[in-house]
């Protein structure tokens, strides 16, 4: 009678699988469409121009994000939106600016999972952004509901320091696929400015 | 007269080295010239849509002046392609323009030592979607896939609730079978 003891050694096959999947590959170095590793902060051997802000590497974890209110706290934010990032934290788009340049800051992230709460985040509420330079105040000013399609709140602006943090929308779709995205359109209200070249 | 060229002497002198110091307080750093001549010879409107793209890829890698020069000299001919009705769209160029833009791309990312790949989207959104990766010294410095708005409600992998089930449906078989085998030797 082999069955029970074959069925046995599967489910505990399963079970190492699952352990490994969650602990092993989640604490790999990340790996990009390459299948290169990843940094983390600003450990680069490139010398920044003077007064501009620290080498962030792409794909390297540049900053922590908290919203007040939400019960997700400290979400990683990545420097480069991939698909493999957006399952580790929030992604900054590669076309958007940092903390403290005085233009548009865009993230996004799962409504599943980092941003499931965003929906619900009133106007007037606080996030705060610690990078590897400095710690970031924005204030929620407006929200904004656009289709997938339109990308025209993303782009440049580089007129004041904002945030945009975006996801699919809406939360609860029953199943639909989601077509839309909702923003959080937020102000800078405290952190230092850095120089840009543009 | 003296006192007059001896006071227009000194001034002079204090002149040039005032300009003698302070010059490479105003000189450019090669990232900027290039960044320069990006503002001066593409379309205004492409310039600003892509500029923190550019600004982002050039912070990751340090720039000679010998090789902002050649790149600038690549910024020129491109802008002679380049038209402010067609932008950046490389679908409005002909083959040949296509090939003449990339060759100069070539050439940029050939000074600069970036490498680029171009492969099917890890995650597309439409069929046939492409990833283009820039990497210099093995390690990616940025990755374009076209879509300004991502997808970001990927659903959780499948992977993990199929093994949880297997193992689940395995073990529960398990422990039928073997308790069946415990009544049949009890009785």
């Amino acid at each position: 009678m082999l069955f029970p003891y074959l069925s046995a050694i599967v489910a505990w096959g399963c079970v190492v699988v699952l352990l490994f999947q969650a602990f092993v590959m989640d604490s790999q170095a990340y790996r990009l469409v390459t299948g290169r590793e990843y940094s983390s902060g600003t450990d680069s051997t490139v010398t920044p121009d003077e007064g501009h802000i620290p080498v962030i590497p792409f794909g390297s974890q540049w900053a922590t994000l908290t919203v007040d209110g939400w019960k997700k706290r400290d979400i990683k934010v990545f420097f480069g939106d991939t698909g493999d990032l957006l399952k580790k934290g929030a992604g900054m788009w590669l076309n958007s600016r940092f903390c403290g340049q005085n233009g548009k800051l865009v993230l996004s992230a799962h409504v599943t999972s980092y941003f499931s709460e965003l929906e619900t985040t009133p106007i007037g509420t606080l996030i705060t952004m610690d990078t590897v330079y400095g710690k970031y105040v924005y204030k929620v000013v407006d929200t904004h509901i656009f289709h997938k399609s339109d990308g025209s709140l993303l782009m440049p602006e580089d007129s004041e320091d904002q945030l945009i943090m975006y996801t699919c929308y809406p939360k609860n779709n029953n199943r639909l696929p989601r077509v839309k995205r909702m923003a959080l359109i937020c102000k800078k209200v405290e952190g230092k400015e850095w120089k840009t070249y543009g | 007269m003296k006192k007059f060229l001896s006071i227009v002497s000194v001034c002079f002198l204090l002149v040039a080295m005032m300009v003698a110091i302070a010059t490479p307080v105003f000189a450019a750093t090669p990232k900027e010239e290039i960044l320069a001549a990006a503002k001066k010879y593409f379309p205004a409107e492409e310039y600003e849509k892509h500029l923190p793209t550019m600004e982002n890829v050039l912070q990751q890698i340090e720039v000679t002046a010998e090789q902002a020069e050649v790149v600038i000299a690549n910024i020129e001919n491109v802008s002679k392609i380049v038209t402010e009705e067609k932008g950046f769209s490389v679908s409005e160029y002909s083959e040949k323009e296509r090939e003449a833009l990339l060759k100069e791309l070539d050439v940029a990312c050939e000074t600069l030592e970036i490498k680029y790949e171009i492969k099917p989207a890890a995650n597309p959104t439409h069929k046939g979607d492409v990833d283009c990766v820039f990497i210099v010294e093995d390690k990616p410095i940025a990755n374009l896939d076209g879509d300004i708005v991502k997808k970001t409600d990927v659903a959780e992998s499948t992977v993990n609730y199929g093994l949880i089930l297997v193992a689940a449906v395995f073990a529960a078989a398990a422990a039928v079978v073997a308790l069946r085998g415990k009544k049949a030797t009890s009785c």
